[in-house]
């Protein structure tokens, strides 16, 4: 008897959920991505606005994190914590944010020598850490070899690889920095250890920032929370995961900031940012997966999103050491035809990224339009095929794509193996936990496989000498090339700036044609200002100087 | 009962012992390094070697089981290889919120769970009585995380009425979702078992004195009834504080709330050991604690029991 | 997840039925069984999942895999019943070849954990002493473990797959089986009827499989069942979590997961794959209980 009844009910809540879900499936149907985004939608970047008013002073500016790793310069190794200290550091050199190119900041004047090799900076006077006391040459030589030593084991300590020295401090058969040399308070000379002229360009990295000894010395590894600059704004307090509270340096070397504090909320997730956003209680936040195009197309919001290439590059390797892939240019070459970017950057990436023309990423100074020529084009890539020797694919063994698990990496290569079947190429995809599969990608167990490539800073060197020299550690594709490596030391040694820029781009299509890599896409920032947020400019880094920004409120 | 309560204490060792063996083989097992996750650029050897050394995970497995011991027993948890902070710091950071929410759960659990498991019982086969059986069997069924998901979709999204996820400035409304999205299936259990619980009483023979004594229908099931069937339900409403912070990983991922479940899922994922088997080591500690003060207020609550007889009971 | 698996069994109470002969005892279950319309409910819907899963190339309209680039995020329609994702695979031909991978989950996990719990619970309650002990206290650490966070562990270790996820459902499911069947041979080790076959000089092996193990057949196959509803669900979860099944195969749990991105764009990606979770997971519980109540009517 009850169980009649039971069954009754059974069927009138299930349903009732089928009505409730199916209501709302039906009701929001105008959202399919398929609009065209335009890319350049920079509008908040330059404010005309902002001329007219005079920057007004005051006012805290509400901006969203994740956590940070870390705020301590040798382990500031991700954008969360780069975007905080940022502000409360200046480096010896800093990027233009609109060309991205290094203007000296905490250096007055500098020498090169003429073989390239030693480089003598001229510091200003007068510059004090938040602390009070007087920034010296001795400053950056304690904070150089800190990160370069053995006991920091920094996560950053590759940077200060170029200089003179490096290599005894990390194997900890020195406790100096041979190549770092105070000469007096204000001149500090640097040696390498072979011609580097993007030397300067990556002086602006937050490792290369000063740090006094006494600080670390008393806080030891609480320093990361206790941390003393010479930037615009100083540290309040990081209360973990809740904010991190700066206020602004009345006793900066430069016009102090407008803005009398900086709020940074910690948030886990970017749903809950963005509902803040709109709420008003952010002035910075990042629009959501799922919401950019509705967040476009708002009346209120629209022009206040910052939707622009960052530099970074999604690629697939393709081990030119491995078969299949081994002398078979033609093979790699359909491959790169193959895959729709245009596609995925469209429909799977809501249109943030963009589909990838080449290896370096736009926004880097001597980045060329273009470089690589090559766009989605099934029957190019079908008759590359064939002269590969696998017409229709027959006689190729099924390729094995690795990616790593989370982020949509999946969706991605569900489309790229989505695209060889059309050309007859089997693809079986492996979700690889991220260091499993740089791990066996560097170990040869996998050969074609997803990865991302982020600059650190603004060379096009970063993206070239690193992934293609075939001495280098990040070789992924096992890519070797004599001329490619003579050609890449060429332009370090080049210290002619136009001159290195050619040589660059020359390497960069030399490359190209080798096809060691599937270019996907360069990746995008979705961010989102208030309207009233003034003098506002995020570089293609995702990076920011809030000493301009007004709040004009 | 203190000599009981000792002997309970020390059989949590072996348990302690047994989970940190067996978390640390499992990570021993991971075919790749924690220092060269971390690395990821400018990987030389030398600076994995360093990195390596800095973590103390270039030992033997053996020498790093022993020495984590020895920290654990002098109350150290070690330091988190990512955060480079301590384990007990960084776990402070997120239990607070993990118990908060364990307990808006066990609230809910409380409310909503036994006093639809009592109406059930008490106007047993009405329409009531089958509502609340066929929903709890339902809620059973349903995957917490796309209870979680319909949940954002309709109240969060459509009807905006509370925040998609979160918990924002930590007031009331960020709490609504994720807490009865984890306390789904617990609430069923609860109601579930409540109602037969009471229907086992009520059929007992004092009860039926009682009524046959005059008392009110009030006075018998608040006064005699509930008291003794509330034993069971105690039981498991106490063991879901623990489950609910270990097993809050998905609502907490659809959430995407900063609980300690969440953070041992991505430190197990980004190979942070210290934080995999500290926070672990915690959840289980909590797990057992209960287990033991539930069984005092077992025996407390039904003096029949004694404190011996513990075998069939987990 | 844990919850589920511990409650299920404080809900089923760790009581063997042997009340009466064993025939009459089957026989009664059997009858009370086929008189409980849920437990019929449940049994068809499981049933229907078998069929669906063996019969899915005839059901399905498009082929799982395929991509159609022009067809992304199309809502449900005559083409595509249940709609299609945002590579444009259509759903229903999806959710229908993601029973197999359900079913195959549920039945194979639970079974290794059940060989598993059987053999450890049979070690204990049989002989006892030492050994007893021992397996106890394993299973002890088991159930304080918390049971998700295993999951994904083992799962990280082992790398994302189907096997492996048999592995992972069935090494921590175990405790459960073997403290059930422990507990059912302690109560009837010592019967008369024991001691008989064991006074006729039968092994102990034999008298494990001939006589304990009918007799305490009832609360195992009442757990188990349940138990693959939760396989299911943990399953999912996995998937969910990006460490199930590898894609493009078709897991219930890892469209759950793509389909998140898209909630609001796209709520249909979500709707089915779960609806046919719950389906899946009502179907064995439902028989679980009608089992249950079959095997022992007091509960009711």
């Amino acid at each position: 008897m009850t169980s009649f009844r039971n069954i009754k009910i059974f069927a009138v809540l299930f349903a009732a959920m089928i009505m409730v879900t199916a209501s709302f499936s039906g009701c929001r149907r105008e959202a399919v991505t398929e609009q065209e985004i335009p890319l350049e939608t920079e509008a908040s970047e330059e404010e005309p606005v902002a001329e007219e008013t005079a920057p007004r002073a005051g006012g805290t500016m509400n901006l969203y994190i994740h956590e940070p790793v870390s705020l301590d310069p040798p382990n500031c190794y991700e954008s969360e914590g780069i975007q905080v200290i940022r502000q409360v550091w200046d480096g010896l050199f800093e990027y233009d944010p609109d060309t991205l190119e290094a203007k000296p900041a905490l250096v007055e004047d500098y020498d090169i020598s003429d073989d390239g090799l030693v480089y003598t900076f001229y510091l200003r006077k007068g510059i004090n850490f938040h602390s009070g006391r007087e920034l010296v040459a001795e400053d950056f030589v304690y904070s150089w070899s800190r990160v370069a030593a053995q006991e920091t084991a920094s996560y950053l300590a590759y940077h200060m690889a170029p200089i003179l020295g490096f290599d005894a401090l990390q194997n900890g058969i020195s406790d100096t920095f041979e190549g770092v040399i105070a000469l007096d308070d204000y001149t500090l000379q640097v040696t390498l250890n072979y011609p580097f002229a993007d030397f300067i360009n990556t002086l602006g990295h937050v490792v290369f920032y000063p740090v006094a000894r006494e600080d670390v010395e008393e806080h030891g590894d609480l320093y990361t929370q206790n941390i003393n600059g010479v930037g615009p704004f100083k540290l309040v307090e990081w209360e973990h995961n809740q904010h991190i509270i700066l206020e602004k340096n009345e006793d900066y070397w430069r016009e102090p900031a407008y803005l009398d504090g900086v709020k940074y909320h910690i948030m886990a997730d970017e749903n809950t940012a963005f509902l803040e956003f709109q709420a008003g209680n952010l002035d910075f936040a990042q629009i959501p997966v799922g919401q950019v195009n509705a967040t476009l197309a708002d009346p209120e919001y629209g022009e206040h999103a910052i939707i622009k290439p960052t530099m970074m590059l999604y690629f697939y390797v393709m081990n030119v050491e491995q078969e299949p892939f081994r002398d078979n240019l033609k093979l790699r070459e359909a491959i790169s035809y193959m895959i729709d970017k245009e596609n995925i950057a469209e429909v799977v990436g809501e249109g943030v990224p963009t589909p990838a023309t080449g290896i370096i990423p736009p926004g880097i100074p001597g980045f060329q339009e273009n470089a690589s020529g090559i766009t989605y084009n099934p029957q190019r890539a079908a008759q590359l095929l064939e002269e590969a020797g696998y017409p229709g694919g027959e006689g190729l063994p099924t390729l094995m794509l690795g990616y790593n698990i989370g982020a949509s990496h999946e969706i991605i290569a569900e489309a790229v193996q989505a695209d060889a079947a059309e050309l007859g190429i089997n693809i079986e995809i492996e979700g690889y936990e991220w260091g499993t599969m740089l791990e066996k990608g560097q170990g040869g167990e996998i050969n074609f496989y997803r990865l991302g490539w982020q600059a650190a800073y603004p060379t096009m060197d970063y993206f070239l000498y690193p992934l293609f020299h075939s001495e280098s550690a990040d070789n992924f594709a096992g890519y070797s090339n004599p001329e490619v490596d003579q050609l890449l030391e060429e332009a370090r040694a080049t210290l002619d700036e136009a001159e290195r820029t050619a040589k660059y781009r020359e390497v960069e299509k030399m490359i190209l044609n080798d096809h060691a890599f599937a270019l996907i896409y360069f990746y995008g920032s979705r961010r989102i200002i208030q309207p009233y947020v003034r003098d506002f400019v995020l570089d293609n880094m995702e990076s920011y100087d809030l000493r301009h920004v007004w709040l004009d409120k | 009962m203190l000599y009981y309560i000792l002997r309970r204490i020390l059989q949590m060792v072996p348990v302690i012992i047994g989970v940190t063996l067996i978390l640390f083989m499992l990570i021993y097992m991971i075919p790749e390094d924690p220092a060269s996750l971390i690395l990821q650029k400018g990987a030389t050897e030398q600076a994995l070697a360093n990195l390596r050394a800095k973590m103390g995970i270039d030992r033997p497995l053996h020498i790093q089981y022993l020495r984590y011991m020895g920290n654990l027993v002098r109350g150290d948890l070690g330091t988190s290889y990512r955060y480079r902070r301590p384990v007990s710091s960084i776990l402070a950071d997120y239990y607070p919120n993990s118990i908060r929410l364990a307990l808006a759960a066990i609230i809910i659990e409380i409310f909503v769970g036994i006093i639809t498991g009592i109406i059930a019982a008490v106007k047993r086969y009405s329409f009531w009585d089958t509502l609340v059986t066929v929903s709890t069997t339902l809620a059973v069924c349903v995957p917490v995380f796309w209870l979680g998901m319909i949940f954002q979709n309709i109240f969060g999204l459509r009807l905006g009425w509370l925040p998609i996820s979160g918990m924002g400035d930590g007031s009331l409304r960020y709490y609504i979702m994720p807490a009865f999205t984890l306390a789904s299936v617990s609430l069923a259990y609860v109601a579930r078992i409540t109602r037969s619980s009471m229907l086992e009483t009520m059929s007992n023979d004092y009860i039926t004195t009682a009524f046959a004594k005059g008392l009110s229908p009030g006075m018998v099931i608040g006064k005699h009834a509930l008291k003794n069937a509330m034993i069971p339900v105690v039981t498991l409403v106490g063991l879901n504080l623990g489950t609910l912070m270990g097993g809050a990983v998905l609502t907490e991922t659809v959430f995407n709330w900063p609980g300690v479940g969440r953070a041992i899922y991505h430190a197990i994922l980004e190979r942070d050991t210290p934080v995999v088997i500290g926070g672990t080591l915690v959840l289980v500690m909590i797990f057992l604690i209960l287990n033991l003060i539930i069984d005092i207020v077992y025996a407390y609550l039904d003096p029949r029991i004694r404190f011996d007889r513990r075998e069939s009971r987990v | 997840m844990y919850e589920r698996v511990y409650k299920l069994q404080n809900a089923i109470s760790g009581e063997p039925g042997n009340k009466y002969s064993r025939s009459s005892l089957y026989k009664d279950a059997w009858r009370r069984l086929t008189r409980n319309r849920l437990a019929i409910i449940g049994l068809s819907i499981i049933a229907a999942l078998i069929f669906i899963s063996l019969f899915s190339p005839f059901l399905a309209t498009h082929d799982p895999t395929l991509r159609v680039k022009e067809d992304s995020l199309k809502p449900p329609g005559s083409q595509y019943w249940f709609g299609t994702d945002i590579l444009g695979r259509d759903i229903y031909s999806r959710v229908i070849y993601g029973s197999r991978i359900s079913m195959l989950v549920g039945i194979v996990a639970v079974g290794i954990s059940l060989l598993i719990g059987l053999g450890m619970g049979a070690v204990a309650g049989y002989f006892g002493g030492f050994s007893d002990a021992l397996i106890m206290r394993i299973a002890d650490i088991f159930f304080a473990f918390p049971y998700i966070l295993g999951a994904i562990a083992i799962m990280a270790v082992l790398g994302p797959g189907i096997v492996n996820i048999f592995v992972a459902i069935g090494i921590l499911g175990w405790a459960h089986f073997a403290r059930l069947f422990r507990s059912s041979i302690l109560s009837i080790k010592n019967k008369e009827y024991i001691e008989a076959a064991r006074a006729l000089g039968a092994s102990n092996f034999r008298i494990i499989i001939k006589h304990i193990f009918p007799n305490s057949f009832a609360p195992i196959i009442v757990f188990g069942t349940m138990n693959v509803g939760t396989a299911i669900i943990v399953e999912a979860a996995l998937s969910f979590l990006g460490l199930g099944v590898q894609p493009p195969a078709p897991a219930w749990g890892q469209m759950l997961s793509e389909s998140m991105r898209y909630i609001n764009t796209a709520p249909w990606m979500m709707f089915f794959p779960g609806m046919a979770i719950v389906f899946t997971v009502l179907g064995f519980v439902l028989f679980g209980d009608g089992l249950r109540d079959a095997f022992d009517p007091r509960m009711k």
